[in-house]
């Protein structure tokens, strides 16, 4: 049931690789379903802003300066990580801080970036904003899982291209 | 590949955003950088400009924008120029001018002028 799959969501740019993760058997990736929801639903058009910032940063990272390790911020990091794992949840760090979105990720490397999904952050603590709680434990889940799978090589990385891909690499990057 | 969500969604981002957060990124990375040659802390750096360590953090953090005073303060105790503002080689000149036409045009001049052309 918690199976899922690592998949490319922008390869394109010259400075970062960003990935995804889908639950095996669900059309739609979990970045994608944040960019659905707040893309089209209409009562969420207020958060419009603080989303095409999110959306600029990713394009920005991408294109020009990397995924430097201070664009990037732990979420409840005393909880969110395991001591000794060399992964961690973390959320991009948009420029201002009026933006009460929040869009998981594990940065990998400066040039490789797996982004969760994500939602609005309407209090101090994730564990008291709705809409982000079950996200961020699933981010935590996507991550613990994806290190793993890294260390055990079931996905392999290759860091000066910035591309992960499975032992086979026409299989898709599948983790039980 | 990209996403057909991503593409719509970076096709819809207004320039003025982009702007704002590429010159986010580059100012706080100058500032960063700044505080490395000179092997400051963020809290030598609240130090120097009298303000909190906490406001300091939070500029690297997200919470709170930089203002043009501040980064002038920063400009002047790091003695270098962070903000440029690109100017024609002919700036100044441009400017006496704009400023001549205005004051030759007087907002008395321009209700005198509504004036007769109602009248």
């Amino acid at each position: 049931v918690n199976n899922f799959v690592v998949e490319s969501f922008a390869d394109t740019y010259p400075r970062v690789k960003f990935y995804t993760v889908r639950w095996d058997e669900t059309p739609l990736s979990e970045t994608d379903k944040f960019f659905q929801r707040f893309l089209e639903t209409e009562s969420l058009q207020n958060y419009r802003e603080d989303f095409d910032e999110i959306v600029a940063l990713i394009k920005i990272m991408g294109e020009q300066v990397g995924a430097a390790e201070r664009f990037f911020r732990f979420e409840d990091a005393a909880q969110a990580l395991p001591p000794k794992s060399t992964v961690y949840v973390r959320q991009l760090l948009v420029s201002d801080g009026q933006n009460t979105l929040r869009l998981y990720c594990t940065r990998l490397r400066d040039n490789i970036v797996v982004l969760f999904n994500g939602g609005i952050k309407s209090s101090q603590k994730v564990s008291d904003s709705p809409d982000l709680t079950t996200k961020f434990r699933e981010a935590q889940h996507f991550a613990k899982k994806i290190d793993k799978a890294i260390q055990e090589k079931d996905i392999l990385m290759d860091e000066e291209n910035g591309v992960l891909s499975a032992p086979n690499p026409s299989d898709e990057m599948l983790i039980y | 590949m990209v996403s057909n969500y991503f593409q719509k969604a970076v096709s819809e981002v207004k320039p003025e955003t982009e702007i704002f957060v590429k010159h986010y990124l580059d100012i706080t990375t100058c500032i960063l950088n700044l505080m490395e040659e000179h092997g400051m802390t963020q809290k030598d750096l609240a130090a120097a400009l009298d303000k909190n360590a906490s406001e300091i953090n939070r500029w690297f953090k997200s919470d709170h924008n930089l203002t043009l005073k501040t980064l002038s303060k920063i400009e002047a105790l790091f003695g270098v120029s962070i903000i440029e503002v690109n100017k024609p080689a002919n700036f100044a000149e441009k400017s006496t001018i704009k400023r001549t036409r205005l004051a030759s045009h007087t907002p008395q001049q321009s209700a005198n002028k509504v004036e007769s052309s109602i009248a």
